[in-house]
């Protein structure tokens, strides 16, 4: 509007600014325009969007400029779901105000954020099919779809109105009172909603009192902690524990959840452990193979060892004797070295060690039986001598070898053989003690040991 | 009484993205004032053949 006074262009004031005159039209259309954006203002701030709406809308007829009042307008444009309505407002209230205009900041978020405008989109898209299933008469698709709208856009008042409407068409009116009720959460004196509630009271409501009480029986008194529970019909009242029915909830509770346990779980875990124990049989089942081949392989070993040892022992044998009859020869070299120096006992002791047995050649017997014949009876008194010295001083063991060797030279000599015997009892080897003390007794009836060897070998036995 | 066939009617398809410009274009933007300009215009104009004659 131009003024009046200087046709100046008037654009959102009543104050000229070229000739500063007030133009008393455009102050009322002014005024009424911020009355009802202030009135839209208050609904708002009770959740009465539609009632906003209505009072924003009227400001913006009287006063297009109102940037304030568009930008709310948005708003609640896009609390309810509208969001390309929202954005239309929002682009001409920067159209119309470029400067200082907080709708620039709206529109820059949503594009700043394309996957929720997408699926804003596809939202309306849903809701769009939903009304082009219900010109088809397809009541239960669009029920569908408009599940689906309100799932992903909680506010989306319409969808919400629609699905409640569809509900009462179907005679679901509990699911049709809950998503009109939850439609006045978001627009709380939405008249469409309340006049589908209204409907939906009269149509049900009775209905379902009249059901509940039947089925119920009792009424519950308006108290937080209730205790007593009123019998509306009888006119009496009832005392109804019910901590003692939680209690008995709490334990049926509690004995379901083991069965469920019990049938679901313990079948999965007992075949977890027979699994486990049938791995753990198949690790030692073939340990145990393993430690068999390893024990057959041991015991043949050990018999390969045996052979080579009784191999070697028997080859150790032939060496022993061969070194046997090495040293014998020795002794008797020995023996004839000492005879030819002079030294008579000193080779007749030496000679004694000699088994003349064992001397192979016909030479070496020769060597010996001279050098004996010449040291035979100075050896044996000294051999006798230290023998008998021995057993006198308790070393049985020195005696008994003393007393071989004198046997050896003169093998019927009877105090030898009688206390070689003697030697062999106190060391405790009665076979050979009986051995000698039984020559005794055989080759010499006689003699002076005999009564005594007799008596030894009928202890013995 | 609830007429369901009436009632669904009164809901229209809500605009998507792609139709945002024409939801733009097609707005009226109207107010009091472009109605009392119009008005004044129009007295101005009757007035005017009113004085010719």
């Amino acid at each position: 509007m131009n003024c009046p006074h200087c046709n100046t262009p008037m654009i959102n004031t009543y104050v000229c600014s070229r000739c500063e005159q007030t133009n008393v039209l455009m102050r009322k259309i002014i005024f009424a325009s911020n009355w009802h954006y202030n009135q839209g203002l208050e609904k708002i701030k009770v959740k009465d969007l539609t009632g906003a709406a209505t009072s924003l809308l009227t400001s913006l007829k009287y006063n297009k400029f109102n940037t304030d009042a568009r930008n709310l307008l948005g708003l609640i444009y896009y609390q309810t779901g509208e969001i390309v309505a929202a954005l239309s407002e929002w682009v001409i209230s920067v159209h119309l105000q470029k400067k200082g205009n907080i709708a620039t900041t709206y529109i820059k978020a949503i594009q700043n954020n394309p996957g929720k405008l997408q699926q804003a989109n596809k939202t309306i898209q849903k809701y769009n099919l939903a009304l082009q299933y219900l010109e088809q008469s397809n009541t239960d698709m669009a029920i569908i779809e408009l599940k689906k709208v309100v799932n992903l856009s909680p506010n989306y008042i319409s969808a919400y109105q629609l699905l409640g409407l569809l509900y009462i068409k179907t005679k679901q009116f509990a699911a049709a009172r809950k998503v009109l009720v939850r439609s006045l959460r978001v627009d709380r004196n939405n008249t469409t909603s309340l006049r589908y509630l209204e409907e939906l009271a009269k149509i049900a409501g009775d209905k379902v009192r009249t059901r509940s009480r039947k089925r119920d029986g009792f009424s519950q008194i308006n108290d937080p902690n209730p205790v007593v529970i009123e019998e509306k019909a009888a006119g009496r009242y009832t005392d109804f524990n019910t901590g003692l029915l939680s209690f008995v909830n709490v334990i049926i509770g509690i004995i379901i959840g083991a069965a469920v346990v019990w049938l679901l779980l313990v079948p999965s875990i007992q075949k977890t452990e027979a699994e486990k124990y049938n791995r753990v049989v198949v690790e030692y089942s073939e340990k145990i193979s393993d430690k068999n081949s390893e024990i057959s392989s041991l015991t043949k070993q050990i018999e390969n060892l045996k052979t080579e040892k009784e191999a070697l022992q028997s080859q150790l044998d032939v060496y022993a004797s061969a070194t046997d009859e090495g040293s014998n020869d020795l002794l008797l070299l020995q023996a004839a070295k000492e005879f030819i120096l002079g030294n008579q006992s000193e080779a007749g002791a030496i000679l004694a060690n000699v088994e003349s047995d064992k001397l192979d050649s016909q030479e070496a017997k020769d060597i010996y039986e001279h050098i004996l014949g010449e040291t035979k009876e100075q050896t044996i008194n000294s051999l006798y001598q230290n023998g008998f010295n021995a057993y006198e001083g308790g070393n049985y063991s020195e005696a008994e070898t003393y007393f071989t060797k004198v046997l050896r030279l003169d093998n019927g000599n009877e105090n030898a053989i009688y206390y070689l015997a003697s030697s062999y009892e106190k060391l405790d080897d009665l076979t050979n003690a009986a051995i000698y003390y039984k020559r005794i007794v055989d080759e010499f009836p006689s003699g002076e040991w005999f009564d005594v060897s007799t008596q030894a070998l009928g202890n013995m036995e | 009484m609830i007429n369901f066939e009436e009632e669904i009617k009164k809901f229209k398809p809500s605009l998507e993205i792609d139709q945002a410009e024409d939801a733009i274009y097609k707005n009226d933007l109207r107010d009091v004032t472009d109605i009392i300009e119009d008005m004044l215009k129009e007295l101005k104009h009757s007035q005017s053949s009113s004085n010719r004659f």
